[in-house]
């Protein structure tokens, strides 16, 4: 069962990636900021890491970079997820590896799903 | 005369017969020495041109010394005799004696010379010369190209020469004979010369008086002109003091103007004084004239610094120069700017020229402080920026729980539950288009609306928005029709996303304030260096008072309020900080119940984005 990691501080938008990517038959792991995210990343190896842009401690630029400094971890696919879409933050994202993007308030969960499955497969 | 003519002749005479001998020895003796009659010839030719030339120098010197003013006209006398001399005797030789020498010696070298052809080529040049020789003397060409005396009497003598070498006795005694002939005719023709060489030497010393008489005359002219020149320098430095006296006059008539001011007289100016805007007026020379307390508050220096002096010089003081700057720039109407002075003041300078019928007398600069305006305007958008933001996470929060509801993922719903759902979905929707909005607006305003520049093809966008649409056009039952160019439009470079924002803005405000089976026309074209949109509606149009306001920010036309509640306002206002930023323009055309077409152009090459 192919593993993500949530990396999302906001309860609700947990539960209802959490519910969904289930559903869907994923193996699903959460972290609520960018620190407890960093460990679970090397704890765990997800398969994919989906990361808010806007979580507390580590920002998600953060953690990215981190993850960058480690060519192993690098390799882990990740979608960012932005509640602005503000397209530097995006661009940056982009120039860091991130495979795919989500603006929250434009995208539907379905759509989400959508792009995780196209990074990984069902 | 004569005997001199006579002295000369015979002197030539002598040198002709000379080389007649020393001809014949030549000739003669050729072979016996040993040199072909060619080359003999050749050497002959040779001196003959030489004695020629000094038995006419020394004639010429003889001519010389022994005479006359005017030597041209007597030695052309003497040519004449010479010639006459020759035709008196009967010798018609005279170029054609060139013709029949050159005839003869090609003939007798024919027979004489070897038949090698070395010597007939010789031979032919020396025909050629001979012959062309006597063509030029003939037609007295040479005199044309080589006035007398040297040439002509050159080929003269030297037809003489050669005629003497022949019949060099007789020659020398009938000229003799012929001078005494023609003693009377030379006589005449002198005379005639002398008479007029008289009348010219009379016409010269007249004509030498009346040169020295205007000469005079000139130098008069001369004093005059520079006496007149003098008077004029002295006007000039009288013009440029009366200048000096009249700005003098100024400069005190400003300063009582400004004791006025101090001591209260005049009333205007005193309002001036005690007004709460900075105001600073220049004169026509744009040097400050005057300056009120405030401006100097403003400026934080002292009046007496500034005034009566001009622009350029106030450019150079640190505060000033960027007001300066704005002020050199050449303003014939009313123009506004916004001034950053200094940390916490912003200033609104206005600048309007003073007009005195139709000349410039002076302008007129308000200061006026917007530092509390703008910086309200700045929280005011961080504000709605903050709230913005934190509004997104739960409207996505709601929008994601109800498509889940909606979806079925949380248990089957039943027709009316998942109805008011689905409304309930539009609504946050509708709620979702407005903060986008909003944010894009404060983004606009905070400069932070960044513009992913790549190629795109404009009819592929349009058509993009279209398709977005068509549910909703299909569903007012509107005539709709996009006019694609005939052409393939060049690609542009553009923000994708943007544009297609602002093609939606315009193409939803078309469709919404359109009645059921109205029209739209939505079309393309290439002009010169741009692309136009043009989107054309039968809707609802735009009151006229309200136009002017249709690009400002939650406007909304009261017809358009009228027919739909719904609605930001911030549409357009978006749609033209999106066109603008990509260097294009919009405006629009309108009648209020009967349409309105939007435009914007999109230039094909431009620099980097806003």
């Amino acid at each position: 069962m192919p593993r993500i990691l949530i990396l999302e501080d906001e309860g609700i938008i947990i539960d209802l990636l959490q519910k969904k990517l289930e559903k869907e038959g994923y193996d699903i792991e959460v972290a609520r900021d960018g620190e407890e995210g960093l460990k679970k990343i090397k704890e765990i190896w997800p398969d994919l890491i989906l990361l808010d842009l806007e979580i507390p401690k580590i920002s998600g630029l953060g953690v990215m970079e981190e993850i960058n400094k480690n060519p192993a971890l690098k390799r882990i696919p990740i979608i960012v997820m932005s509640e602005a879409g503000d397209s530097f933050e995006l661009k940056r994202a982009q120039e860091l590896g991130a495979k795919d993007w989500i603006i929250k308030i434009e995208f539907d969960l379905p759509q989400i799903i959508n792009k995780v499955v196209q990074q990984i497969g069902r | 005369m004569e005997e001199i003519l006579v002295q000369n002749i015979r002197f030539t005479n002598r040198v002709r017969l000379f080389l007649f001998f020393l001809f014949l020895t030549f000739f003669l003796f050729s072979k016996l020495i040993g040199i072909s009659l060619a080359w003999s010839v050749i050497a002959i030719f040779i001196l003959f041109l030489f004695a020629t030339l000094i038995s006419e120098i020394s004639a010429l010197k003889i001519w010389q010394k022994e005479r006359a003013p005017r030597v041209n006209s007597s030695y052309f006398a003497h040519q004449l005799i010479e010639i006459l001399l020759l035709f008196e005797i009967g010798y018609l030789i005279h170029p054609l004696f060139f013709f029949l020498l050159a005839i003869f010696y090609i003939i007798f070298s024919y027979f004489t010379f070897s038949q090698r052809i070395y010597p007939r080529i010789i031979s032919l040049i020396l025909f050629i010369g001979y012959f062309s020789f006597g063509i030029l003397v003939y037609f007295r060409i040479l005199n044309y190209y080589f006035p007398p005396p040297f040439f002509l009497n050159f080929s003269l003598t030297s037809a003489i020469l050669i005629c003497s070498v022949f019949f060099g006795e007789n020659l020398s005694k009938s000229s003799e004979n012929i001078l005494e002939t023609l003693k009377g005719k030379t006589e005449e023709l002198m005379g005639k010369e002398n008479q007029q060489f008289q009348r010219e030497e009379e016409f010269r010393r007249t004509r030498a008086v009346w040169e020295k008489e205007m000469e005079k005359k000139i130098k008069e002219a001369l004093v005059l002109k520079e006496n007149l020149d003098q008077e004029k320098q002295k006007e000039k430095e009288l013009e440029e003091k009366i200048t000096e006296m009249k700005k003098f006059q100024k400069s005190t008539i400003n300063q009582e103007v400004r004791k006025k001011i101090k001591e209260g007289k005049d009333q205007n100016l005193t309002i001036i004084e005690s007004f709460s805007d900075g105001i600073l007026v220049l004169d026509e020379e744009n040097k400050l004239f005057l300056i009120n307390p405030q401006a100097e508050l403003f400026f934080d220096i002292k009046a007496d610094e500034l005034i009566d002096k001009p622009i350029s010089e106030l450019t150079k003081i640190p505060i000033f120069e960027s007001l300066a700057n704005l002020l050199e720039q050449k303003t014939e109407k009313i123009f506004r700017k916004e001034l950053p002075l200094k940390k916490n003041l912003i200033l609104q300078v206005t600048i309007s020229p003073l007009m005195n019928e139709k000349e410039k007398m002076g302008t007129l600069i308000i200061l006026h402080d917007i530092t509390r305006e703008k910086t309200v305007e700045r929280i005011k958008t961080e504000f709605v920026s903050l709230s913005a933001h934190q509004l997104r996470t739960p409207l996505s929060a709601i929008k994601w729980t109800l498509r889940m509801l909606l979806d079925g993922d949380l248990g089957k719903l039943n027709k009316e539950q998942s109805d008011f759902l689905e409304k309930t979905y539009k609504s946050n929707e509708r709620m979702i288009t407005l903060i986008n909005d909003l944010l894009n607006v404060t983004r606009i305003e905070e400069g932070r609306y960044i513009y992913q520049l790549l190629s795109y093809d404009l009819v592929e966008i349009t058509q993009s928005a279209i398709d977005s649409y068509k549910g909703e056009i299909e569903r007012k039952n509107i005539k709709f029709e996009f006019k694609k160019p005939e052409k393939k439009l060049p690609k542009i470079l553009m923000d994708e996303e943007k544009i297609k924002i602002a093609i939606e803005n315009l193409l939803d405000n078309a469709v919404r304030y359109i009645f059921s089976g109205g029209k739209i026309i939505i079309s393309l074209g290439l002009l010169e260096n741009e692309i136009q949109f043009k989107i054309e509606d039968s809707g609802i149009g735009i009151p006229r008072g309200e136009q002017p306001r249709v690009f400002t920010k939650f406007f909304r036309g009261v017809n358009a309020i009228r027919m739909e509640t719904e609605g930001s306002g911030l549409g357009l206002f978006v749609t033209k900080n999106i066109i603008e930023a990509h260097g294009g323009k919009i405006w629009f055309e309108s009648e209020e119940g009967r349409g309105s077409t939007f435009y914007f152009t999109l230039p094909l090459k431009r620099g980097k984005p806003r």
